[in-house]
């Protein structure tokens, strides 16, 4: 036996300091009450008919003392909140891993399959013996503990019904090395897992017993869902855009359903849809146009999993750019500018440049020339800047460089080959923290792209005309993707993003921290990086909105004034989860069996027993006492 | 005692006068034809009516030989007559320190009930006399008095006793037939909690020729006191002390040895003919009296 509450040694001071006085005061002799009374001879001639002999007096007194110390003995006791500790090797370790993905929404089962899953593990934590320890792992797509190891099971089912269903994909190997992690070291170790069973097969078998409960009916779990819904503007026409939208029928026999895609709340397209037993269907709607930003497909009518009948997508809003370039002449560079139908280009030769000039424009290009004090411009493109004015230090000077490294995860360098590209000669940059070599000649870059003072900034280290860059594809595209990359369209940025998932989300510019509200009105704080992209571990689906917590400082956002709320959409997009089809759990070849939990007794309260024999032993002494059994 | 003297003070109020003069009127009616209020005694001589005869002794004044019957039957036999006497009525009552419990105080009961025999008896030309006992002192008695004029005498005399001490019937008795020669009713109202039992008193009065009547005084709630659990009961005559544990069964007991405890002296008073009465304080003392009346114990 073990103790909860008090140590054994607790429980015996505990029992110490109430029955040393109750002894003291029983070897006290009681002072009786004085009554004045007419004729003691009456008294006596009754008295000596009752009169109890001495040593049954005696044992009267004895009685009512032992009853007293059997009453304080027993709530000492029930202080210490005494365990059956039972023999060693049924004591278990119970990890009970509750699936509360996006299908436990699923309400094929009534109410759903979330309350079910909830339900059935109530059953097994009711069914754990006395000496077993359970720990609840709610599975979503961040596993996490929702209690410690716990053998009191209101604790266990108090955590069980703070569970709810999330909006993201589970993640069962992480919740599996999770239990793994937790049972290391414990007698007994047991996984329970309470799924629906869309949890893929595991090959290599996890420590411990694992024991499987399956949530969900095998009837009426016919689902059809989104599990893709993408935009994007067409890269040198922002004015239109286009739609990829997938749909899968997971059930077992044909389903007809109405797709409508809205684009603001308005219908852009309604169509009926039959689809296959299984059938993935993907519609692609190009050439969309329009100024509208949000775009929602629905399909109807709503099945048992409602929450993958609604996909959301926002489209980045168009921005028309003011570009002020300043050289001397240089057609290449003027004519590649030209190519991008958003930007509105001015010219300026280096002696007419003056600060203030620039003021107004969203993007200054130097070239050859690069200003003692930079514009408040949103973007800077510097190319081959004179080595005493370059913004981005120059550490040497480099002949024929040839490029040998690239970037090319860069949105910068996007749909771009650089490879082969002859220059004449180039400034090796020296960078800094947050720089990014875009292009580098054995390791000596001379592409670079940073942000100084929350102002982004491309620098190319060679002049444009001593090398054939011009002459190639990639140039206009290097500009196009640069004027983008400024003014923070990233057409590489998700139009929608998958709960479960990090959301790399662009702040808004300035701004050192920013707030991810979500579509239940929740908040999440996250702090904007060198890149300006803060990190979110979304969960919900829809539109969620990105506010500025707090902005950087007056020199920040020098062309866009106060930062603006931008949103994102989010969307399950997890054809697993979408698969509401309940399936048994197989690891490593073999179905895992249901729990068998029926250890070494029923978990009981034996403190609540105590307590409830202490009130009837009191009640017995009230009646002994009444009655002069006691006294 | 300071709310016990007032009280004391009103014991005789009006309101009793009332009733006083209420009893003695309907002590007439009640013996009305049957006897005369006067008290008489079979004695040789006094009286004008022949009553009986009896046969000559020596010593006998022989002026009451009955010569007629020697003539026809040669025996000599003295001829009696009643002769009327005054009444010695002997109100022996109880002021020890039991008599200072009940509510009311048993001995408050007592007082009027002494007062309104001491009434009907002064009324009825009788000759009372008030003998408290209690205590191991000896208490002085209001001398026999005669007349109804006599009768704040004897509220002032009752006024001032007071319960204490403890209780010796025997003694008491005792005292009393030797004090006064003249024999007489003695009323004997008491509680009768004496350790030494009740019984030799009312036989040494007997064997003295007086004539006791019995007047049992009691609180109806001392046979069912409200005690419970462990106490120490303390008589408080004696001080004795006891170590009880009072429980229902024992309540019960006790309530039933009281009712013994009345029964016996009960009987006893009905083996010698000795009239003998039940005065519970919650039993108005008017009403008690007429009792008596009724009985014919106060008067032969």
């Amino acid at each position: 036996m073990s103790f909860a509450g008090l140590s054994g040694l607790g429980v015996l001071a505990a029992f110490a300091a109430v029955a040393g006085p109750l002894v003291v005061l029983y070897l006290l002799k009681m002072r009786r009450r004085r009554i004045e009374v007419p004729f003691v001879k009456l008294w006596q001639h009754v008295l000596s008919e009752r009169e109890p002999t001495s040593w049954l007096q005696r044992l009267r007194r004895l009685l009512s003392l032992l009853l007293q110390l059997a009453l304080a003995a027993l709530l000492a006791f029930a202080l210490g909140d005494p365990r059956m500790a039972g023999r060693a090797h049924d004591a278990r370790s119970v990890v009970l891993v509750i699936d509360c993905s996006a299908s436990m929404q699923a309400r094929d089962v009534t109410p759903n399959r979330m309350a079910k899953a909830r339900a059935e593990a109530r059953k097994v934590v009711r069914g754990l013996g006395g000496a077993d320890a359970a720990l609840i792992l709610r599975m979503d797509a961040e596993p996490v503990p929702v209690t410690g190891w716990e053998t009191d099971g209101h604790a266990l089912e108090r955590a069980i019904e703070s569970l709810e269903a999330s909006d993201d994909a589970a993640d069962f190997d992480g919740a599996l090395a999770l239990a793994g992690d937790a049972l290391r070291g414990r007698t007994g170790p047991t996984i329970v897992v309470v799924s629906d069973g869309a949890l893929g097969e595991i090959r290599r078998p996890p420590a411990g017993d694992v024991r499987f409960v399956r949530v969900g009916a095998s009837a009426g779990a016919d689902n059809v869902g989104v599990t893709a819904f993408n935009v994007r503007r067409y890269p040198l026409n922002k004015s239109s855009y286009e739609v990829l939208l997938e749909i899968v029928n997971h059930s077992q026999k044909p389903a007809q359903r109405t797709l409508t895609l809205e684009a603001d709340g308005e219908a852009v397209d309604v169509a009926k849809l039959d689809l296959a037993p299984g059938e993935k269907l993907r519609r692609f709607y190009p050439n969309l146009s329009g100024a509208q930003s949000r775009l929602l497909a629905r399909i109807e009518p709503h099945d048992a999993l409602v929450l993958d009948d609604t996909a959301y997508a926002l489209l980045p809003p168009r921005k028309k750019q003011r570009v002020l370039v300043v050289t001397d002449g240089n057609l290449f560079l003027e004519g590649g500018l030209l190519l991008d139908e958003s930007a509105e280009v001015d010219r300026l030769t280096p002696a007419a440049y003056a600060t203030a000039r620039a003021q107004g424009y969203d993007v200054v290009v130097f070239d050859r020339f690069a200003p003692a004090e930079p514009p408040r411009a949103r973007g800077l493109l510097y190319i081959a800047p004179p080595r005493a004015q370059s913004p981005i230090a120059v550490r040497s000077e480099i002949k024929r460089p040839f490029l040998t490294e690239l970037a090319e995860g860069h949105p910068l360098l996007r749909w771009i080959t650089l490879t082969d590209v002859n220059i004449a000669e180039s400034s090796v940059f020296a960078l800094e923290r947050g720089d990014v070599a875009l292009a580098s000649s054995l390791h000596q870059p001379i592409i670079v792209a940073g942000q100084r003072g929350g102002q982004k900034m491309l620098a190319i280290g060679f002049d444009l005309r001593r090398s054939d860059l011009p002459m190639r594809v990639a140039f206009p595209v290097l500009l196009v993707d640069a004027l983008d990359w400024f003014a923070g369209d990233d057409t590489q940025l998700a139009s929608s993003y998958r709960t479960g998932r990090p959301w790399r989300v662009a702040g808004p510019p300035g701004a050192s921290q920013v707030t991810l509200i979500d579509p239940a009105g929740g908040r999440a704080l996250a702090e904007v990086g060198d890149d300006g992209f803060a990190l979110f571990f979304g969960r919900h689906v829809g539109f969620h909105r990105i506010a500025a917590a707090a902005p950087a400082g007056p020199a920040s956002g020098p062309a866009s004034g106060p930062a603006a709320d931008s949103w994102i959409a989010a969307n399950l997009a997890d054809p697993n989860e979408s698969d509401i089809t309940p399936r048994a759990l197989v690891i490593a070849g073999r179905t895992a069996p249901p729990p068998d939990l029926g250890g070494p007794g029923p978990r009981r309260r034996l403190w609540a027993l105590l307590l409830v024999a202490a009130i009837a032993l009191s009640l017995f002494e009230w009646v002994s006492y009444q009655r002069r059994w006691t006294v | 005692m300071a709310e016990a003297a007032p009280r004391k003070q009103d014991l005789f109020d009006e309101q009793f006068l009332k009733k006083l003069e209420y009893l003695a009127i309907v002590s007439r009616k009640v013996f009305a034809g049957r006897v005369r209020a006067e008290r008489r005694s079979r004695k040789v001589g006094a009286g004008i009516e022949f009553a009986d005869h009896r046969d000559y002794a020596p010593g006998d004044d022989i002026r009451y030989l009955d010569w007629n019957l020697y003539g026809r039957l040669e025996k000599l036999l003295l001829r009696l007559f009643e002769e009327e006497e005054d009444l010695h009525v002997y109100l022996l009552t109880d002021a020890s320190g039991s008599m200072r419990t009940g509510h009311p105080p048993k001995l408050e009961h007592a007082m009027k009930l002494a007062a309104a025999l001491a009434y009907v008896a002064l009324s009825n030309l009788d000759r009372v006399s008030i003998v408290p006992f209690g205590g191991e002192e000896k208490r002085d008695p209001l001398p026999p008095a005669r007349g109804k004029g006599r009768i704040f005498k004897v509220f002032n005399f009752l006024r001032e006793l007071e319960a204490s001490g403890r209780t010796h019937l025997y003694d008491a008795a005792a005292e009393l037939v030797h004090r006064h020669k003249r024999r007489g009713l003695v009323v004997l109202t008491s509680d009768f909690y004496d350790p030494d039992g009740v019984e030799g008193a009312l036989n040494v009065l007997r064997h003295h020729r007086f004539e006791p009547i019995a007047i049992h005084v009691y609180d109806p709630r001392e046979a069912r006191p409200e005690l419970k659990g462990d106490l120490e009961i303390v008589d408080c005559e004696t001080g004795e002390a006891r170590p009880v544990t009072i429980s229902s069964k024992v309540l019960a007991a006790f309530a039933r040895e009281h009712e013994r405890y009345l029964a016996d002296i009960e009987s006893f008073c009905a083996s010698r003919a000795i009239p003998y009465f039940r005065a519970p304080t919650d039993l108005a003392f008017d009403e008690l009296v007429l009792q008596i009346f009724r009985r014919g114990g106060f008067l032969r």
